[in-house]
């Protein structure tokens, strides 16, 4: 967990450190917003807006997304995406807890369906449906400073839309663990079907069979039981929802190492 | 945990396709349409430049492509030194 922290806390500050240079030709496939100041890369989703309006197809996102997608499925989620590590940290706040329904996962495909690729198809890249218009990452990086910088004379309608979604989902992510990315990430959505046969595939951190204690399944993230599939003899992020955290097999007791072991007589 | 035949077989295939995909990307040129030339008002010429699928995905990040009647217009002049640019939108 705490190595998982660090490298999510190196990549908020590295993907967002740029002074001046700019790599936007690469889609780096998690949630930030490319119209950041400082920010290095392509946002993948805001490409895939782009290119819809332009009726072009994306091979340049889609093919990047792919390519992450088949090796290691969503673990840039659990690892690099800045705006897990803040759905994480906001769910460390004290406040009552709730897991949402499971039919709530697939609302990040209809997202992707109509607000990614229909609605900008149909009426154009710059339509005030696109999802960017309502990214709650692209209000944190861009609207909010945007608003300190301009005052509130730049406030319309659609901004106050965007802001109500940006508090919606940290009110959510607050009370329940990585909602945002369960119910309403388009990257979720397209990196999501991947991991059931991404070459990354997690070792089992028990011998088989697993004797189903259910540490796992409570140091999920996302709520996912890996338990399932470890017992099943699947690799536990052979889930759509699994952000390739390995938080489960670090909690698993086969696998962390006990401080409180002690060596066996016959060890000493 | 092992990956089955099937997995690794589909993953392949993905990571072929995604390469492909890219290298697409690189290849594949899109008309440009100058939407400022002072030649279009006066003379219905339009001049356009050919820029590849990764110079659209730098437009796309600060909107400096648009679609115009199936025609891409650029919303900036392509032959001055560009910048660092915040999306307008």
């Amino acid at each position: 967990m705490i190595r998982r922290r660090t490298v999510q806390l190196v990549s908020l500050f590295a993907l967002h450190a740029s002074w001046g240079p700019e790599l936007k030709w690469f889609c780096n496939p998690v949630l930030t917003c490319h119209s950041c100041a400082l920010s290095w890369f392509a946002c993948p989703i805001g490409v895939l807006v782009h290119f819809s309006g332009y009726h072009i197809f994306p091979w340049v996102a889609l093919g990047t997304m792919l390519l992450f997608g088949a090796l290691i499925g969503r673990m840039l989620c659990g690892w690099m995406c800045p705006f897990g590590l803040l759905m994480d940290l906001l769910h460390k706040i004290p406040s009552p807890k709730f897991e949402l329904p499971r039919w709530t996962a697939y609302t990040k495909y209809l997202v992707l369906g109509l607000m990614v690729f229909l609605l900008p198809f149909l009426l154009g890249e710059s339509t005030m449906w696109s999802f960017c218009r309502f990214c709650p990452a692209s209000a944190i990086e861009v609207t909010i400073p945007g608003l300190v910088q301009g005052g509130v004379g730049s406030i319309d309608g659609w901004l106050v839309a965007k802001l109500a979604v940006l508090l919606a989902v940290v009110v959510l992510a607050v009370m329940s663990r990585r909602s945002f990315c369960k119910t309403l990430c388009p990257i979720a959505a397209l990196l999501g079907p991947l991991n059931h046969f991404s070459f990354w595939a997690m070792k089992s951190p028990t011998p088989q069979p697993c004797p189903g204690c259910g540490k796992c399944d409570r140091a999920c993230p996302t709520h996912i039981e890996p338990s399932i599939r470890l017992r099943q003899g699947l690799s536990a992020n052979r889930h759509e929802n699994c952000i390739v955290c390995h938080d489960c097999q670090n909690a698993c007791p086969s696998h962390a190492p006990s401080k409180t072991t002690k060596a066996a007589p016959a060890d000493l | 945990m092992r990956n089955s035949a099937l997995q690794k077989t589909i993953a392949a295939v993905a990571l072929a396709a995604a390469v492909v995909m890219v290298a697409v990307g690189a290849a594949v040129k899109y008309k440009v349409y100058d939407k400022t030339d002072p030649d279009f008002a006066e003379f219905g010429l339009q001049t356009f430049s050919r820029v590849s699928g990764y110079g659209l995905v730098v437009d796309a990040t600060f909107t400096g492509t648009e679609r115009v009647d199936d025609k891409l217009l650029s919303t900036y002049d392509r032959s001055a030194p560009r910048g660092k640019r915040a999306c307008p939108t």
